[in-house]
């Protein structure tokens, strides 16, 4: 039995699945060539390393890690959507009236300056106030 | 079932339990979109292995943080379950290696002989419920059920 062969029975081998003579076969080649036995020892490995990880037990209190996990969360979005349905549309309302009210206050601040009925001479003739009144003119 | 999963994917108990942990509030959040056009346990495998998935894909930023670890040698060792060893401490030693070998070899397989070779397994499924987790053909897995152990052969230095 060449490596090759022995490789592709050696599962069978490891089951005890392959007839008695093909047994004997791969059970010879495995004594006589050491990389066919190193690779068959980590094939032993490998399973054991299954093995081992799936007969780990989970923490025990992994359920209630959920459930407490959920349970918060639920609580959480709760809160979000108390806020969304009440808090946010009157914080917007009170944000649009403050900000109206501002508006109003900072135009009504805005006083005309007190010389501002007074008109440069150069300007006197350009100035609608310093003419005469229609009136007068009709009157005339 | 889903633990198991997830610990084929990490082999390190306490990434298996937060795992787990979050494939089951990954189903919870989901559970209004399952339209039970799988079976529940079916959907549930699918979540737990894009999770596994997910945690084991290493970001370039995490793998150049492991990278200046090991070069400053201060690599945290993972902490994984124990395999029962013989009471010889020289073959212990060995084993200990030759399981880190192990190890290596089935988490530097292609991320679906990985997900079929943990699903097959960890999880005893047979090869039909794989495919249907998988979303492939019953002759795919056995495919790469195949691929995988020529792999995992090559690497643990078989020819």
């Amino acid at each position: 039995m060449n490596c090759r062969l022995c490789q592709e029975k050696m599962e069978g081998y490891r089951g005890g699945t392959l007839p008695e003579d093909i047994m004997t076969q791969v059970k010879s080649h495995l004594e006589v060539c050491s990389s066919c036995a190193d690779l068959y020892r980590m094939m032993v490995i490998t399973d054991r390393v299954i093995i081992g990880e799936i007969d780990t037990e989970a923490d025990p209190f992994l359920a209630t890690r959920v459930m407490a996990h959920i349970a918060s969360r639920d609580e959480k979005s709760a809160q979000a959507s108390l806020f969304s349905r009440v808090l946010r549309p009157a914080v917007i309302t009170l944000s649009m009236a403050a900000a109206l009210f501002t508006g109003i206050t900072l135009g009504s601040l805005s006083q005309p300056l007190a010389g501002d009925n007074l008109i440069p001479e150069e300007l006197a003739l350009s100035d609608d106030s310093a003419l005469e009144s229609i009136e007068y003119l009709i009157n005339d | 079932m889903v633990f198991r999963t997830c610990i084929g994917f990490v082999h390190n108990k306490d990434d298996a339990d937060d795992l787990t942990q979050e494939t089951f509030i990954q189903a919870y959040e989901s559970l209004s979109r399952f339209r039970g056009d799988s079976s529940f346990s079916t959907w549930l495998y699918r979540i737990a292995v894009n999770a596994s998935l997910n945690r084991t894909r290493k970001s370039p930023l995490s793998m150049l943080m492991q990278q200046i670890d090991d070069l400053r040698g201060d690599s945290k060792e993972p902490r994984h379950v124990s395999v029962p060893d013989d009471d010889d401490p020289e073959k212990a030693i060995i084993r200990q290696e030759d399981i880190e070998r192990v190890r290596k070899a089935l988490d530097t397989l292609p991320p679906n002989q990985r997900t079929a070779i943990v699903l097959s397994r960890y999880d005893g499924l047979s090869q039909k419920e794989v495919a249907e987790i998988m979303g492939i053909t019953e002759g795919a897995v056995e495919a790469l059920l195949q691929r995988a152990k020529k792999s995992l052969q090559k690497k643990l230095g078989g020819k």
